[in-house]
């Protein structure tokens, strides 16, 4: 396999900061920095697999995992106040038996990595890497695919709307009312129930539960 | 490299974090017009704090705090606007006194003998350390026990807490104010956050009784003035107030040209205002921004008054019991909504109509019976409109996005130190 | 393969763009907060007033928050600057010319523009204080609202050029530019184009009922960096809306670079413009706006988009 010194260079930087990120993510006492040091590491990743050449795929885990590491990093800081930088938290439970997943995982794929007999198929600089993907993943069911992405898309708006204030079990200020396990009655009592606090609620607007 | 730079900073305005004592809200707030000074949103973008009248005694502290949140090299300027009291120069010993009626001359000079090396920047006022020493408990030192509560820095952590989806999470206790630029001078809001909705909410009101105001209205309660003279100082005020809400909207530059406008009109101009109505309107500020922000429904509004009590639809107002006010043909105007929107709207109508009263008003005069209606609603002696709206405050702001909240005091047009005497405590849960 | 600057050269020019870019988009709202406030114009003021600022703010000394985290809240306002780097790389600056043009162009573009929510959280989480904090929560809500549209509205110039590289889709409006060929796509982008940038009338996340938001603690040097960083975020979706919609450096009788940096100028002056035009928003009215109009319109413009190239 032929590779120029600088890709050589570049391998082992992003390499060694993939796993060096990963470590960081065990060593840090707060929830952001774990999630942050996390998001290091697959950028890491994302790079290696750039100098493969495969730049799709490489940018794309680059972008996807931006989202998803700061979904975590907010969820846990917006609804657990408490690791938001102030208080220290322990990030590592379980000692032992994460340390024995860990170590048996690094030794199979690293078993793996080695003693498998790769394919010497370089990649040339005129190749249509995303072109290829694309129909190497894809291939006759692109429109399958479509249409599973788009009822995702669907999903997902569904869930927003289902969520958000006006959602579809009242207007979250007036506060949600569970759907009824039986037709009809429950339901209306628990309306009706909602009305009449609301009569006598002195205040207005905003939020009760 | 470090003399060229200073050199260039010269030119540059003046960044001025401005604390204004209770009565001073009125000068400090012109000082938005001025040129070669800068008006900051927070004390760590200025290098000089400015002092505008006496500081009401509740604000003192977190002045010293504000001071110290200042980039180095700082400086204080109190611009003095005639008051006597000596709370300020005794905690500020470092302040450059400014009697002068216009401080934009000192506050240059200061800016500039900063740059060029020529005054020494002020020190701390108080101590850099911890407001309290670590208390780590639990099994990993975190402050409580479990994984939440405690004090571990001497403030409160996170509590457990319903919120309004039915769960139990976190929330955060934290002081919003008195001196957090958006809110009125002296207001600190206490709040429970959970994300940014606020779960519950108190206020403290650190702003000193006023016990005598100099205003017009003020003036009125005991003599006859013209009626030209206080409906101009109403359709100024609901404009002043216009400009600071505009500001907090985030339109700046509108809301110098509103704050402008405040300072030029005169009877008659009615339609000068009209004017703004429709740009405010067309710029979506009404319909985009406020529109079903703090619903206000009629009973909730006990003893509330003025433009409050008259956007949620309820006909109340002094003018109408005065045979002067009666003789122009005056009519009080209501809006229906409630909403912030409508609170905006009624004080933008109400201030174009104040300039059509005060166009026709000729000599007719008013006042002097003990009871008048202010900017804010009824005046009397000893009691002000802002104690009732004030108190409407906790309970409005629960189960609201914090910007909301925000919006929703910023349209009760609220002035602290007129809202006394009040029980300084008054909170509300979900 | 497009020729590329050579890579001192490339440093030099994103370093020069990146300044120049910055100084003209604080020129900008110089002079429309000028017009707007109907103050009078004094242009020396208004030239000299963003150079004097900078100068003065590297003059004072940083403050510094209760126990912030003091490394991920200096990441920030560099993360953003490099992200706005990474971005304004893969625009081409001339038909033969470019800083990096690669095939996925599109996509890195794309990651640069959802870090800057990675930016935006840190630089609100690291100050250890409430108002920042709160504008990092607003910025995530804003974030994952506007980045489906923003993709979607992007993707679709791509179609026709059937390619994923700018210079491609620069290249497939040599006929008819994208802003005609598919005229939902610039309003859209423009809206999605202040999200991205949080300026007004969608700053939530530094907007001024949290007395600055995310940038409400930070002072000096860093407070430059960080309006210098966002100054740069604008240029580079500005010169990517020149790019995607109005065909680049394409254009008769002036060179194509001048041509990139025209359309680059306006599309900043109509931001700037609606900044200083249109009230904010509330954070929960444009959620809704971007999930029930945006996210809809951008695949109807996809939709047809595609449906003309079948």
């Amino acid at each position: 396999m032929s590779t120029s010194a600088p890709v050589d260079v570049l391998f082992v930087l992003f390499a060694a900061g993939a796993i060096a990120t990963a470590y960081l993510v065990f060593r840090t006492d707060s929830m952001v920095r774990a999630a942050y040091w996390l998001l290091a590491s697959f950028v890491g990743v994302g790079a290696i697999l750039v100098l493969l050449k495969a730049e799709f795929v490489g940018l794309v885990l680059m972008l996807m995992m931006a989202g998803e590491m700061t979904i975590m990093a907010f969820v846990m800081v917006m609804f657990m106040m408490n690791p938001a930088g102030l208080n220290p938290m322990l990030m590592v439970h379980q000692h032992k038996t994460a340390i024995a997943a860990g170590v048996t995982s690094f030794l199979v794929l690293a078993g793996a990595a080695l003693l498998t007999d790769f394919p010497n198929a370089p990649a040339t600089q005129t190749s249509r890497a995303t072109e290829e993907l694309g129909t190497e993943l894809l291939g006759e069911s692109m429109l399958v695919f479509e249409t599973a992405g788009a009822a995702l898309l669907g999903t997902m708006v569904g869930a927003v709307a289902v969520a958000s204030r006006r959602g579809r079990y009242g207007d979250a200020e007036e506060g949600s009312i569970e759907p009824p396990l039986q037709p009809d009655e429950e339901w209306a009592q628990a309306s009706a129930h909602r009305t009449e606090e609301d009569e006598h609620e002195p205040s207005v607007h905003g939020g009760h539960s | 490299m470090s003399r060229v730079l200073s050199r260039i900073a010269l030119r540059a305005d003046a960044r001025v974090f401005c604390i204004a004592g209770s009565q001073s809200r009125d000068e400090a707030r012109l000082l938005r017009l001025a040129e070669g000074i800068h008006l900051t949103g927070t004390p760590r973008a200025a290098n000089v704090l400015l002092i505008a009248g006496e500081l009401d005694a509740g604000l003192i502290a977190p002045a010293l705090v504000a001071h110290d949140a200042l980039s180095p090299p700082r400086a204080t300027v109190w611009w003095r606007l005639d008051t006597e009291e000596a709370l300020v120069s005794k905690n500020f010993p470092n302040a450059f006194m400014e009697d002068d009626l216009d401080p934009v001359p000192a506050l240059r000079r200061v800016h500039e003998e900063l740059l060029a090396g020529q005054r020494e920047g002020e020190a701390p006022l108080l101590p850099d350390v911890e407001p309290a020493q670590w208390q780590g408990i639990g099994p990993y030192g975190q402050g409580g026990k479990g994984m939440t509560g405690g004090v571990p820095y001497g403030r409160p952590m996170a509590e457990r807490a319903d919120d309004r989806d039915g769960l139990k999470l976190d929330y955060l206790p934290v002081r919003i104010g008195p001196l957090f630029a958006p809110l009125p001078v002296g207001l600190a809001l206490d709040v429970k956050l959970q994300g940014d909705v606020i779960q519950g909410a108190a206020f403290e009101n650190l702003a000193d009784a006023s016990t005598d105001g100099t205003s017009i209205f003020h003036r009125a309660l005991r003599v006859a003035v013209l009626i030209r003279d206080l409906e101009l100082a109403r359709a100024r005020s609901h404009l002043e107030w216009l400009s600071d809400a505009v500001a907090v909207a985030g339109a700046a530059s509108l809301s110098e040209r509103i704050l402008r406008l405040a300072q030029q009109v005169a009877p008659g101009d009615g339609d000068a205002i009209r004017a703004v109505e429709r740009t405010l309107r067309r710029r979506g500020f009404f319909d985009w921004s406020m529109r079903g922000v703090g619903v206000l429904k009629t009973n909730a509004l006990e003893g509330v008054s003025g433009p409050v009590a008259r956007a949620s639809g309820l006909s109340i107002d002094a003018r109408t019991k005065e045979a002067a006010y009666e003789r122009l043909g005056f009519e009080p105007l209501t809006q229906d909504a409630g909403d912030a929107a409508a609170r905006w709207i009624q004080r933008v109508r109400e201030a174009a109509q104040a300039l059509d009263l005060a166009g026709q008003a000729g000599d007719e005069r008013t006042g002097g019976s003990g009871a008048i209606e202010s900017p804010r609603g009824l005046l009397t002696d000893g009691a002000g409109p802002s104690t009732a709206t004030a108190r409407l405050v906790p309970s409005l702001v629960v189960g609201m996005e914090f910007g909301e909240a925000v919006a929703t005091v910023v349209s009760l047009d609220l002035d602290m130190s007129e809202a006394q005497p009040l029980d300084n405590h008054v909170s509300a849960a979900s | 393969m497009r020729p590329y600057l050579s890579p001192p050269l490339a440093v030099i020019t994103m370093i020069g763009v990146l300044i120049a870019g910055s100084y003209a988009v604080a020129v900008l709202e110089e002079i429309a907060g000028t017009l707007v406030s109907r103050r009078p114009l004094r242009l020396t003021y208004v030239f000299w007033a963003p150079l004097a600022t900078a100068a003065l703010l590297l003059t004072q000394g940083r403050t510094s928050t209760e126990r912030p985290d003091a490394q991920a809240w200096a990441l920030a306002p560099a993360l953003l600057a490099g992200l706005a780097a990474v971005g304004l790389a893969v625009i081409p600056i001339d038909q033969n010319t470019s800083v990096a043009d690669p095939a996925a162009g599109f996509v890195l573009y794309s990651a640069a523009i959802s870090y800057v929510m990675v930016a935006v959280y840190l630089h609100g989480w690291s100050a250890n204080s409430t108002l920042p904090l709160i504008g990092a929560y607003r910025f995530i809500a804003q974030a994952f609202a506007f980045q489906i549209p923003f993709l979607l509205v992007l993707l679709a110039p791509a179609l026709p050029a059937e390619s994923l590289a700018i210079s491609d889709i620069v290249e497939a409006q040599e006929s008819l530019w994208n802003v005609v060929r598919q005229p939902l796509g610039l309003p859209i982008f423009l809206v999605v184009s202040a999200a991205a940038t949080f300026s007004l009338p969608l700053d939530f996340p530094d907007a001024a009922d949290l007395a600055g938001g995310t940038s409400s603690e930070v002072s000096a040097s860093h407070r430059l960096a960080w309006r210098g960083a966002r100054a740069g975020l604008l240029v580079m979706v500005a010169a990517m809306g020149a790019s995607a919609f109005l065909g680049g450096w394409q254009g008769p009788w002036l060179p194509g670079w001048l041509w990139v940096i025209l359309k680059t100028l306006l599309l900043l002056v109509i931001l700037i413009a609606s900044s200083h035009t249109f009230a904010r928003l509330r954070i929960e009215r444009f959620v809704v706006l971007a999930w029930v109009v945006l996210l809809p319109l951008s695949l109807v413009n996809i939709f047809f988009a595609g449906a003309l190239l079948l």
